[in-house]
């Protein structure tokens, strides 16, 4: 598997565009990380189905939520 | 009056607005400060143009274990919130200098006092003046990753003046908190697409559950009932007014320019919004 990472030292430069862009690209299988976990937004461009939804509880007591989803095609 | 520039999403304007602000206000008389507390990516010094005055190391104090003195109690790990201090039964014990949080909980507990303090740096305070208004700005060093440290010092450094403009990360998470802690108001900047409505709502649930006065600019804006001034109406939250979406404001910041010095008609919305902002501080 081969992992490509988006980042961007500005912010609003186009990063969430760009993978959404990528991902109507992509063939095979491929997986999307909105790993911009303060402000997520790629969810409002793929319209994700969201199935499931985990609490992560990390070690100093804080949690964030993550999402697994799946876009149809 | 401390007034803080905030936004869920990255590249909305904070910049735009603090630093066009802090320029009209003292040409009205004002005394201003600006502090760039986008640690991570500080950029209005390329608007502000200041002559750097003063410059120094920001560090945090991190434990340093005397091995002879340790008596491996665990007291140390025990206080430590966030793991940066492990106490095992054979050895001293071990710090993780990325995770601390410089709070000195251990150095106090520890009851055989073997942990002293070390200064490590995390980055950088500069202070100077932009014809006229204070300029502070804080770098975090590459490979630091904690910026509320940082923005505590840019804020401490901050002189006495008028008004404060607090220039804050993107987010809604601690270097943002850190940030906008003891404004009397919070300007959220954004713009009038459904990533800057999804964001500024996060920011206001943020800014709510800390008690902080808000209200929305919302930059580049196309037309009047644009989905974010609904939502703004809908959800009574105060619009201190609209930047607009122009071709000559851009050329301007891509030339690092401030637009109400390169822009006719900016200056005035500008200080339409300032006269916002100070009437809602100064209402009852």
């Amino acid at each position: 598997m081969k992992e490509l990472v988006v980042i961007s030292g500005k912010g609003g430069t186009g990063k969430t565009s760009l993978v959404a862009s990528l991902a109507t690209l992509a063939q095979g299988t491929a997986v999307l990380a909105d790993c911009d976990v303060d402000a997520a937004d790629l969810h409002l461009v793929l319209e994700p189905r969201i199935e499931r939804r985990v609490r992560n509880h990390a070690a100093s007591g804080t949690s964030a939520l993550y999402r697994l989803w799946q876009t149809d095609g | 009056m401390q007034i803080a520039m905030a936004s869920g999403k990255g590249g909305t304007g904070k910049t735009t607005l603090a630093t066009n602000l802090a320029r009209v206000a003292q040409d009205m008389g004002r005394r201003v400060a600006y502090l760039d507390c986008d640690v991570e990516e500080p950029n209005g010094h390329i608007f502000m143009s200041p002559q750097i005055i003063a410059e120094r190391p920001i560090t945090k104090q991190i434990p340093q274990v005397d091995a002879e003195r340790c008596t491996h109690c665990g007291e140390c790990g025990e206080i430590c919130q966030y793991n940066a201090i492990i106490s095992f039964r054979a050895g001293p014990a071990m710090v993780f200098a990325d995770l601390c949080h410089a709070c000195g909980g251990c150095t106090l507990v520890c009851p055989s006092e073997a942990i002293r303090e070390q200064p490590r740096p995390m980055g950088r305070l500069r202070i100077g003046d932009a014809d006229g208004v204070q300029f502070l700005d804080g770098t975090l060093d590459i490979g630091q990753h904690m910026g509320p440290p940082v923005i505590r010092e840019v804020k401490q450094a901050a002189p006495e003046c008028d008004l404060r403009i607090i220039d804050a990360p993107p987010g809604a998470s601690c270097p943002a908190v850190e940030a906008v802690r003891g404004s009397d108001l919070v300007v959220l900047v954004t713009e009038p697409t459904p990533f800057g409505l999804h964001d500024l709502k996060l920011t206001i649930e943020m800014l709510r559950m800390l008690q902080l006065p808000l209200g929305v600019v919302i930059n580049r804006a196309e037309r009047d009932r644009d989905l974010v001034s609904i939502y703004c109406q809908q959800a009574r939250v105060p619009v201190f007014g609209e930047l607009p979406d122009d071709r000559a404001v851009a050329e301007a910041y891509s030339r690092g320019r401030l637009a109400c010095v390169a822009v006719p008609g900016y200056r005035r919305r500008i200080e339409e919004i300032y006269q916002n902002i100070v009437s809602m501080v100064e209402s009852p």
